[in-house]
């Protein structure tokens, strides 16, 4: 079950991720290329946590991953306010 | 330092959930709804994470703490199919 | 056609195609010398923008049926609507816009943001415009 669920989980972050990617080919905002990336992360992450259930030594690198994620998000943000550069 | 790896995770979904939210209601862009709702469920799921992890160790809530995120991203991928043109 | 009266389809058009002046500009530029091959080069010059830019409209237009391109590295553009309805509803764009160019200029700039520019506008802290 919980496989399943994080295989569902893994499928939905990738497509999102490629939808940001196919908004920044048309937009050239810099904000959707950095969700891109951030959502292949968060794709990433959750197929490692399956693949690597019974490593839990291994659960706290994948975390740290999830966290580039979020942190990349913050930066997509704070690129989009800083007022000198209108990214798109 | 797990504590604050969720914690940030969690706050800046809260943080996108509001941005997407308001304006949402702001200009009613129905793709800003799902888009809001899916950081909701990912804030909830990391928030769930937390207490799965340090409130309530001796339970294993890895089924429930997933199920918002994955309802969050169902409607987000419903969002980005049929609202983004 | 009366001041201040766009036709509908004329609306419908705006709505569905263009999504700023400047690619307006280009379109009816070229609609207006029908056999003439245009650069982006030449079309930048002649509406005042610059080459990148006006390349960028030129290929949108071109992919939505308006335009012939020779394709390559530096490609020639004409004017070459893709079907005979299209070619009708260019003309009584530029017809319309002729008759009355404020009311055309004010449905581009009233047109509402797509979703996806929506979605990266949200995350400005203090709400565009501002």
């Amino acid at each position: 079950m919980s496989a399943l669920i994080s295989g569902a989980m893994a499928m939905a972050y990738a497509v999102s991720g490629l939808f940001f990617l196919r908004f920044y080919k048309d937009t050239a905002d810099r904000l959707f290329l950095i969700f891109a990336v951030a959502f292949g992360l968060l794709a990433a992450q959750r197929t490692l946590l399956t693949v690597l259930a019974e490593r839990p030594d291994a659960h706290l690198a994948l975390y740290v991953v999830r966290l580039l994620a979020f942190v990349l998000i913050i930066a997509a943000i704070a690129d989009k306010n800083r007022a000198s550069t209108p990214s798109g | 330092m797990a504590t604050i790896v969720y914690a940030l995770c969690a706050l800046t979904s809260i943080a996108c959930a509001v941005l997407l939210l308001r304006a949402y209601a702001a200009g009613r862009v129905r793709l800003l709804l799902w888009a809001g709702l899916c950081f909701v469920g990912l804030a909830l799921n990391n928030v769930l994470l937390f207490i799965d992890m340090r409130v309530v160790p001796d339970m294993d809530l890895s089924v429930w703490r997933s199920l918002p995120a994955l309802a969050g991203l169902a409607l987000l991928v419903y969002g980005l199919v049929w609202e983004s043109r | 056609m009366s001041r201040g009266d766009l036709p509908a389809e004329v609306a419908r058009f705006l709505a569905e195609h263009i999504d700023a002046a400047e690619q307006l500009d280009i379109l009816l530029l070229l609609h207006r010398e029908p056999e003439r091959e245009w650069t982006a080069r030449d079309v930048s010059q002649a509406i005042y923008t610059v080459p990148a830019s006006a390349t960028l409209r030129l290929e949108g237009l071109a992919a939505s049926g308006f335009l012939a391109s020779t394709g390559g590295g530096d490609p020639c553009y004409r004017y070459a609507p893709r079907s005979e309805a299209l070619r009708r509803q260019v003309d009584v764009l530029a017809d319309a816009y002729r008759a009355d160019r404020v009311a055309v200029i004010k449905l581009i700039f009233s047109r509402p943001p797509s979703p996806v520019q929506s979605f990266a506008d949200a995350f400005r802290l203090k709400g565009k415009g501002s």
